[in-house]
């Protein structure tokens, strides 16, 4: 019982947590009204874990006891189930996922790519605790910090392969791989001429033994 | 006035002034229940209501009866999961708590599927078989007349239907017992003096905690109405018990 006490509260905070997103991207949420009323039956076998979802037009429900039938049942260890929750890209063959999955794939199909669109309006989120203002001047800092830190990552990025091209010569410039490609597959090339006059000349030598053997057959 | 006597908190009082002084600890509390409930228990009250309604087994459609349901705590998640095609009735017998239940309700929109009741649980003014579930949440202890109240649960309750009661129990460890008594009369009433300015309030919750029949006694009760199936399920360690009851 405690373990389902634990159980509850955690099912209750991801319950919260993942409404409270829903709810800063309304066109998610409207699409989600749609499929109101269905159930999504997940059961792990490792951990043995058994939960239902159940969509709404506010967001999601979780039912840790749920013994009813479900539109969808996906079973399979944990892992795999979060893999594919997790996968950018809705499943397209449930073949060697290790999951098993009856009822209507279409509605599987619908949760994953509601899932995989969710975006979240963080600035209407933070105007909710801290006010409009607050949010908006948080939001543009985290957005100007956030593109800093993506032009730093693109410079180190170029300020290492200088490093490791021009000043350590670990790895070749890039003209310097394009004049050795140029270099093997013009020596490529002279190979396959080279084999290619070679076959021929074994054909015409063949060709001139084999005249000569039969050369004395006829003069006897 | 008859000479039927019951217990309010470690007072005895005559059975017909327990009703009214339930009600004016309740209308005494009623502005700052959440808040107290969240300070009282660190917040685990939500998980005992949590688990009280995943073992409900509440579907859509279902008829879902929340006696003494205060606030509103569990009728708003009964809402949504009954849909529009069920019902919700949040019934309570103080208007003060009744009150905040209905205004919290309303402010969080939830007003489709939800009705409200001022109901005395020992006389439930609803027609036999009506509900699919009925759930009571930290009410049963303040009822005067328990067996009644039981009773009148069952009658109103569909056959197959099934009856949740959460209320304060006896833990079964005697550390526990004495650590959480210690806590009860020292900590709780103070708790109550700082945040609602209202010792004695809680200091009745705690003394009726303890005159509440403990996890066996309860079930008896539950049977004695006529529930089949009954069984319970202690949580934190038996600070609070989860009954069940099923009509048959």
């Amino acid at each position: 019982m405690i373990f389902s006490a634990l159980q509850s509260g955690a099912f209750e905070a991801a319950e919260t947590l993942i409404n409270g997103a829903l709810k800063y991207d309304p066109a998610t949420l409207r699409n989600m009204a749609q499929l109101e009323g269905k159930i999504l039956l997940i059961e792990s076998s490792l951990p043995a874990l058994k939960l239902a979802v159940e969509t709404t037009s506010q967001g999601i429900m979780l039912h840790s006891n749920w013994h009813d039938q479900a539109d969808t049942s996906v079973s399979g260890s944990l892992l795999s189930i979060l893999s594919m929750a997790l996968s950018s890209e809705p499943q397209k063959s449930f073949s060697g996922t290790g999951l098993q999955v009856t009822g209507d794939l279409e509605f599987l199909r619908q949760i994953n790519i509601l899932m995989g669109q969710l975006d979240v309006d963080w600035e209407a989120f933070l105007a909710t605790i801290i006010g409009d203002i607050p949010a908006h001047l948080m939001a543009e800092r985290l957005r100007n910090s956030a593109s800093m830190v993506k032009d730093a990552g693109q410079r180190a990025k170029s300020a290492a392969t200088e490093i490791a091209q021009e000043e350590l010569r670990v790895t070749p410039s890039s003209p310097e791989v394009q004049a050795f490609s140029q270099q093997v597959r013009q020596l490529s090339s002279g190979v396959e001429r080279c084999a290619a006059r070679i076959s021929k000349s074994q054909h015409s030598l063949a060709k001139i033994l084999a005249q000569k053997n039969s050369q004395p057959e006829l003069n006897s | 006035m008859s000479d039927k006597t019951t217990h309010f908190g470690y007072q005895t009082v005559n059975s017909e002034e327990k009703a009214g002084k339930v009600a004016e600890v309740f209308h005494s509390v009623a502005s700052s229940y959440d808040l107290m409930n969240d300070l009282m228990s660190a917040g685990v009250h939500r998980l005992w209501k949590r688990v009280t309604i995943e073992m409900s087994g509440v579907r859509r459609g279902h008829k879902v009866l929340d006696i003494a349901g205060g606030t509103g705590d569990l009728a708003a998640k009964f809402s949504r999961i009954v849909g529009r095609d069920g019902l919700v009735v949040l019934a309570d017998i103080n208007d003060s708590m009744l009150k905040v239940g209905r205004d919290r309700l309303l402010d969080r929109g939830i007003v489709n599927n939800i009705q409200f009741a001022q109901a005395n649980a020992q006389y439930l003014p609803f027609p036999d078989n009506t509900f699919d579930v009925i759930t009571i949440a930290f009410g049963l202890r303040n009822v005067t007349d328990k067996d009644m109240a039981l009773r009148s649960m069952h009658r109103v309750l569909k056959p197959g239907g099934k009856l949740l009661v959460l209320e304060f129990s006896k833990p079964p460890s005697t550390v526990l017992s004495k650590v959480y008594d210690s806590y009860s009369f020292s900590i709780l009433p103070k708790l109550g003096k700082l945040f609602a300015s209202d010792s004695d309030s809680y200091q009745y919750l705690a003394e009726s905690i303890r005159m509440h029949p403990d996890q066996e006694t309860l079930m008896g009760m539950v049977e004695n109405a006529g529930f089949s199936n009954c069984d319970y399920h202690n949580m934190t360690g038996g600070i609070v018990a989860l009954h069940r009851g099923v009509k048959a």
